[in-house]
């Protein structure tokens, strides 16, 4: 259990900023997300949390006590990999076991500890086995079960999932999220997956350039994009932003652009009273819902079609597109969020 | 029942012809590599002394005495030499083997994976190393060892064969470990190993196959070396192996069946190492492919 804070943390490589002055509170027994597109900084700003990174600039400390010097093995934190990083030579039980032999536990405790973890991530038939004898899933698993047996005061994720084929990303998910309830230990958690940032987090940090854009709730950040990158990084398909002088609607004070998710706006086959008409150019049909997709002005912009009540759209038919007003977003001329 | 490989009947690359002529390459390659062994084979075990003439590698006349000759070599005083000389390489090459690979791991490890200023002008240095031809070596260390009194001396020739095997195995060990992802030794450092731990523990028994191969390359060195081995060492109980089977050539005879013999008994450990090793060393030649 550990509050984790950084405050202004920097790296640099030589005249190279990746991380550039990142606060950040992390609340005992949180789950947070460092999501952001590839480069933005987030597994780096979590390496520097485990120590495998050097901190440049800044402080970062858990439960208070500054541990910017701290060895990795010394900040009790653990973490699961990415490529998982199994000890290839040890079985299932060695790897598991590893940090707590490495720790002089004693061995009947290492032993109860290995079997509690096995046990509870479904690896029990699996301990003398070696990683190149099990599943993508099960070496994850194992991954998972390395973190957990040490009962550490902090789990880091560095993409976890992100080799794995999409059914077993969301079981995974579904035992991260389980693990989660169970233990309530703090948890920082990086992906570039915005569905596991959606599910997955109490609070989501949107990274990009190594800057933080936004730190909120899932919801928040989904509802209330703090700046036009959050707003279209976040959501599929991605929010419709266009001019504000493209859509019958009031805008308040500055704004320059509008912005809705193509989830809130409704294509129907009338034009009068809607935001803009639109000529459908293509049309995606997922079975549960179907989008269309035009142009408005230059910009892209896709809709909710109900074609059961609609009747069946071809290309080229004139849609109104509708939206509630309480749905759209407004930017200024930075791209900065303002509220109407 | 079809097999599999009726479905690739129509394939070029298995038509019946193209078997046969491959086959045929490859077994007159297998007989001019081998000719010269049973021919050494033959002079080992025919009576005469004589270099054998003849094309045929088989001889007519079989006996042993040749080996009984080699291995029972007596001096007048009684000693056993040629069990003193065996004796010799042994030690020597294992020790080799293992002082070489033992420092050679813990370099290429630092080489691999530390930063620090002389890194790469370190590793050029160990190539450049190598490019001296051994002769050219010769004089300063006779005249070093003379001076630390370990001329005639098993652990004399033990150091100077671990520095000429170290700078190849450090390289080799090197280019090995690059290959061992460094997640696992970050893994290894949030469970709370220290380096040494990780080295041991992590590092070591997955380059097993390098290992192998570099500890076989430094056992080999040592076992077949024979010009620094006949110029460091002066009594003939100190004689290495290849020393002992130059003796049989003289300047005025030459006891080729002696000789002959004394090859096929100095190369026989070699051999065994091979076969034992092959395993690993076949492991050690494809290394980059062996990932987890």
């Amino acid at each position: 259990m550990a509050a984790i804070s950084l405050r202004g943390i920097e790296k640099r490589y030589g005249d190279v900023v990746i991380v550039k002055g990142l606060d950040l509170e992390i609340k005992d027994g949180e789950f947070v997300v460092l999501v952001g597109p590839s480069g933005c900084g987030k597994s780096t700003t979590l390496r520097m949390i485990a120590g495998l990174e050097t901190i440049s600039a800044g402080e970062l400390c858990i439960d208070g006590q500054r541990v910017n010097d701290v060895a990795p093995g010394d900040r009790d934190l653990a973490m699961v990999f990415q490529s998982y990083a199994l000890y290839p030579h040890m079985s299932v039980r060695e790897n598991i076991a590893f940090g707590l032999v490495v720790r002089k536990v004693k061995k009947a405790e290492i032993n109860q500890r290995v079997d509690d973890a096995a046990e509870m991530l479904k690896l029990s038939g699996l301990l003398h086995r070696k990683p190149k004898d099990l599943s993508g899933g099960q070496r994850q698993r194992v991954a998972m079960a390395r973190a957990v047996v040490r009962r550490p005061r902090a789990f880091l994720f560095d993409e976890p999932l992100s080799n794995l084929d999409a059914k077993l990303r969301m079981e995974v998910r579904a035992e991260i999220a389980a693990l989660r309830r169970r233990f309530s230990t703090t948890t920082v958690y990086v992906t570039h997956d915005q569905v596991e940032a959606m599910t997955l987090a109490d609070r989501v940090v949107v990274l990009n350039d190594g800057v933080a854009q936004q730190v909120g709730t899932p919801l928040e950040v989904y509802r209330r994009p703090a700046n036009r990158f959050v707003a279209t990084f976040l959501g599929t398909p991605t929010m419709n932003v266009v001019d504000k002088a493209l859509l019958k609607v009031a805008v308040p004070g500055n704004a320059l652009h509008v912005g809705v998710r193509p989830h809130d706006v409704q294509a129907r086959k009338e034009t009068a009273g809607a935001l803009v008409a639109m000529r459908v150019e293509h049309i995606e049909r997922l079975g549960q819902e179907s989008f269309v997709f035009g142009r408005v002005g230059e910009e892209r912009f896709g809709a909710v079609v109900d074609e059961d009540a609609l009747g069946v759209l071809e290309h080229g038919s004139e849609v109104g597109l509708f939206s509630r007003a309480d749905r759209l977003s407004f930017f200024n001329d930075k791209g900065l969020r303002i509220d109407a | 029942m079809k097999s599999p490989s009726d479905d690739v009947a129509g394939d070029p690359g298995h038509h019946p012809l193209l078997g046969l002529l491959s086959h045929a390459v490859l077994m007159m390659t297998a007989v001019i590599v081998l000719y010269p062994v049973l021919w050494v084979v033959r002079m080992a075990l025919s009576p005469t002394q004589s270099f054998a003439s003849g094309l045929s590698p088989i001889p007519s006349e079989v006996t042993l005495q040749n080996f009984r000759d080699v291995i029972g070599h007596h001096d007048v005083a009684g000693t056993w030499v040629f069990g003193h000389q065996l004796w010799n390489s042994l030690v020597i090459a294992l020790a080799t083997a293992v002082t070489g690979v033992a420092l050679a791991t813990s370099a290429a490890y630092a080489f691999s994976r530390f930063r620090f200023p002389g890194a790469r002008l370190g590793m050029s240095a160990l190539l450049v190393t190598q490019m001296f031809p051994a002769t050219m070596m010769m004089i300063p260390l006779y005249i070093l060892l003379d001076k630390l009194g370990l001329l005639d001396s098993q652990f004399g020739l033990v150091i100077v064969y671990a520095t000429t095997s170290i700078p190849f195995s450090t390289w080799m060990l090197k280019g090995y470990f690059d290959t061992i992802p460094i997640d696992l030794e970050e893994a290894a450092r949030m469970d709370g190993a220290s380096t040494s731990r990780i080295f041991f523990s992590i590092i070591l028994p997955l380059a097993r196959p390098a290992i192998a191969i570099t500890a076989l390359f430094s056992f080999m060195t040592a076992w077949n070396e024979f010009i620094l081995a006949a110029k460091l060492m002066n009594t003939e109980t100190s004689y290495t192996l290849p020393v002992v089977l130059q003796g049989y050539v003289g300047a005025k005879s030459t006891s080729w069946g002696h000789f002959a013999a004394g090859a096929i008994l100095v190369s026989l450990p070699v051999m065994a190492l091979f076969f034992a090793l092959q395993k690993h060393l076949v492991g050690g030649l494809t290394a980059g492919s062996v990932k987890g």
